[in-house]
């Protein structure tokens, strides 16, 4: 038996006026885990449908245990031992765990009946192999989302593949949800089955993959050993070209004048006693594991959550956060972490984005002033840097990191004072990451106080004046950049060291 | 090359944009009129007595009624919310106004009696979905049979008939052959159609229908906007019932009745979803249109009730379908 599980070549999937993947050929070997990997775009979803049956390719060959295969439909890769789990979830959130893992596959008796002491038994021993710490009679939507996705991919265990897919199955998982999981890859590595792992996330290729594959514009750049990677190689295959992916902006002195003064600032069950000041000019890093409560302050101040007690001042003046509306008046911006869900208006233009946080700015006797909001959104359409036809483009067919842009641009263009950025670079490609961080610092520095909620500690440690740690609603400490390093931060926000508050 | 020119890769969006046809699905106005043109043109054909001076005569007259209550009805679905109340409001305000008159009520107090007890019935059906959080649907289901139910305790089940010349003049005079009630609805719905696509209230329909979470992390001010939508739907469901009271000289039980069904697919049909985040009044008007239409054309041909139900029925899935067909993923 040869060591290539499976082995592509020349695949080429065209889409009406765009060529997906482009002459792509690459080999998986017998029992790796080979990540795939490259920015929004590059082909990663496209190839890996392709090879779930979910796409039929316009040429090439699929050579899987040394035959040639034509996947027609899902059903012809499942039996031909392909599972795939995609990015998003699937799962029925009112079926228990064992239900979930054989849905439609249920264990019979004779008559027909689905055995519920068969399939319960089924499940137990599928999840003892990967000692999951929940029962399998537990309904789904009582899990946490890292278990749904143990869930999910247990569906796709069970069909006993030799080939297992796995689409950016990190992307709504916290830091600690993630380790559990890669924990599960290696348990699956151990037990023989073939690991593709797709993402664009640098540390989880690199920790998890074997070898590691880079697609870039559908095209493959080539296929490195592990031992052999780093992120900057790695970068430069992505991108084209060397990019420094996190400058270190160095520190830069704030303004002596106090922005926005917290106090005590308390929800009742979600975070307490809360204190920080945010200088003029200063970039605050908020770290912390997701749950910590960042979000949560940060939604507090904007008026999008209750506060039971606590004092705000804002700009000197006494602030009692109220809705978005006041606080917008007020000078606050909340860039929010989901841009899909919470941030844009998809299927508008971009001019309606960019006004939607100032409606009132743009209205002379109640009516829209739609020249002057289309002014401004050329404008900022320009500042931030976003590619786009023109305002009247849909938000919707932005790229990810064009989305995010906008989505900036929509919160700068309310011209705040205090900026409040919740994961502004979570799952965008590597250059227009660099872009924001560039136009954060280059805000800052123009005397725009920033609040920079990150999950990714490079992104905080690069790009902050100071650090405010996070753990379980309490503001742990709050580091100068000087003092802060990768190690001391995590060993704060997981409990393990004990931070002063030192200033 | 910067990396942005080679960053979007949406497969879809672009290619799209160069299909012809979906010009069609964003020009919804023009696909509509085209529709009203060889509808026309197919019953005149049909029927001579269709094209004729008194027939587009009781043409208008059944636009102008459910042309006025489209307009709130269209501006709640934008949003992504309903009102199934309007049919009974319709109703109830029209009867409580013929009571009032019959009992010597003077006339104009008596309407702004009924505009107000319009007002009234928005302000609860707010209150149930705003305050309480209630699926719209379900709590218009509720409030449709409480008011249809007060409707007939305060009429004692009958009709109001022979109401005052001084009132029905209101309905029955005419400029240049056409009464009253359709001057009505075109300047209403003229007003609001600019004004949805001009005014910034309203255009915050817009965002809220796309997506509620964005459009309150931006500070549009969900819960009033919608409550004060709901008083103004009410309030044309009442001056629209009214209206048909004075037309008619007489207020009937059953008035309104199953309107709600009709404006909602009149709306479906000039291109507002019910999920929400677009549609005009115009183009909910030319549903009005294209409805009334198809009824006036199938009871001048003698097709009987139940036959039209069914008629009506099938077009509004017909058009739901359609949509779903030739409006691409991204564009739905």
């Amino acid at each position: 038996m040869s060591d290539v599980l499976l082995q592509l070549e020349n695949l080429t999937k065209r889409f009406p006026g765009v060529t997906a993947l482009d002459h792509v050929s690459m080999d998986v070997r017998r029992g790796e885990v080979h990540a795939v990997i490259g920015e929004n775009g590059a082909g990663k979803s496209t190839l890996m449908r392709v090879l779930a049956g979910a796409e039929i390719p316009n040429e090439g060959r699929i050579i899987f245990e040394g035959r040639e295969v034509r996947f027609r439909s899902p059903l012809d890769a499942q039996r031909a031992g392909v599972a795939i789990v995609y990015q998003e979830l699937s799962v029925f959130p009112n079926l228990s765990v064992a239900e979930n893992i054989f849905a439609n596959r249920q264990p019979t008796l004779t008559d027909g009946l689905i055995s519920r002491r068969l399939l319960h038994e089924k499940a137990c021993k599928l999840m003892d192999i990967f000692a999951l710490e929940f029962e399998a009679d537990v309904l789904v939507r009582d899990l946490s989302m890292a278990d749904r996705q143990m869930v999910e991919i247990l569906r796709a265990v069970s069909l006993n593949p030799k080939l297992l897919i796995l689409d950016e199955p990190t992307s709504s998982l916290t830091l600690s949800e993630a380790e559990h999981l890669f924990e599960l890859i290696h348990r699956l590595r151990e037990t023989g089955i073939t690991v593709m792992y797709v993402s664009h996330q640098l540390d989880e290729v690199l920790r998890l993959g074997d070898r590691i594959t880079v697609l870039r514009d559908g095209t493959y750049v080539g296929t490195v050993e592990r031992a052999e990677a780093n992120e900057e190689k790695l970068v430069q295959m992505m991108v084209g070209r060397a990019v420094d992916l996190y400058k270190d902006y160095g520190f830069h002195a704030h303004k002596p004048e106090v922005t926005l003064r917290v106090k005590g600032l308390t929800r009742e069950g979600v975070f307490s006693n809360v204190s920080f000041e945010l200088y003029k000019g200063e970039i605050l890093g908020f770290a912390g594991l997701v749950g910590s409560g960042r979000t949560d302050v940060a939604q507090a101040l904007f008026g999008l959550q209750p506060i039971t007690s606590g004092e705000i001042e804002l700009l000197g003046k006494p602030y009692i956060p109220r809705d978005p509306r006041d606080a917008i008046a007020r000078g606050l911006a909340y860039v929010p972490e989901d841009r899909k869900t919470v941030g844009l208006f998809l299927e508008m233009t971009l001019t309606d984005n960019i006004i939607a946080p100032q409606l009132q700015r743009f209205t002379r006797m109640g009516l829209l002033d739609d020249r002057t909001a289309r002014k401004t959104t050329e404008q900022y359409i320009e500042q931030v840097g976003i590619v786009a036809r023109g305002p009247k483009q849909r938000a919707m067919t932005l790229s990810g990191g064009n989305q995010q842009k906008l989505l900036l641009a929509m919160w700068l263009a309310s011209k705040p004072q205090v900026l409040i950025v919740d994961e502004p670079t979570r799952g965008i490609d590597v250059g227009a990451k660099v872009e924001i961080h560039d136009m954060l610092r280059h805000l800052a520095d123009e005397g725009m106080s920033i609040m920079l909620i990150s999950s990714e500690l490079p992104e905080i440690l690069t790009m902050s004046d100071r650090i405010a740690v996070m753990r379980e609603g309490k503001l742990e400490a709050i580091i100068p950049r000087q003092e802060a390093s990768q190690e001391l931060i995590l060993a704060i926000a997981s409990g393990v060291a004990v931070g002063e508050h030192n200033r | 090359m910067t990396h942005s020119e080679m960053a979007p890769r949406s497969v879809t969006s672009e290619s799209a944009l160069h299909r012809p046809y979906l010009l069609l699905v964003e020009r919804r106005d023009i696909t509509l009129l085209f529709t009203i043109a060889i509808m026309v043109l197919v019953f005149s054909r049909i029927t001579p007595h269709f094209w004729t001076a008194m027939n587009l005569g009781t043409l208008g007259l059944a636009v102008a009624f459910n042309g006025i209550v489209v307009i709130g009805i269209t501006l709640l679905m934008i949003a992504g919310y309903n009102d199934l109340a309007v049919g009974s409001t319709y109703g109830f305000c029209a009867i409580a106004v013929g009571l009032l008159i019959s009992k010597g009520f003077p006339v104009v107090p008596g309407i702004l009696i009924g505009l107000l007890l319009g007002a009234g019935i928005g302000c609860i059906n707010a209150f149930l979905v705003i305050r309480y959080n209630l699926p719209p649907l379900l709590a218009t289901l509720g409030t449709q049979s409480v008011i249809r139910g007060a409707l007939w305790l305060i009429s004692g089940g009958h009709s109001i008939v022979g109401l005052p010349d001084s009132f029905s003049r209101l309905g029955q005079n005419k400029l240049l052959n056409l009464q009253w009630p359709i001057y009505i609805m075109l300047v209403f719905v003229i007003v609001f159609d600019f004004l949805l696509r001009r005014s910034t209230f309203l255009r915050q329909l817009y965002y809220i229908g796309v997506n509620k979470a964005s459009a309150r992390t931006s500070g549009i001010p969900v819960a009033r906007v919608i409550s004060v939508v709901y008083v103004i739907t009410a309030i044309l469901a009442a001056m629209a019932g009214i209206l048909d009271g004075a037309r008619v000289g007489a207020v009937y039980v059953m008035s309104g009745t199953g309107l709600e069904f009709q404006v909602i697919t009149a709306a479906v049909i000039g291109g507002t979803p019910l999920t929400g985040g677009k549609g005009t009044i115009l183009g909910s008007l030319l549903g009005v249109i294209i409805m009334a239409m198809l009824t006036n054309m199938l009871n001048l041909v003698g097709v009987n009730m139940y036959w039209q139900n069914v008629m009506v029925g099938a077009i509004l899935v017909a058009v739901v379908a359609l949509d779903r067909i030739v409006t691409p993923k991204e564009v739905r």
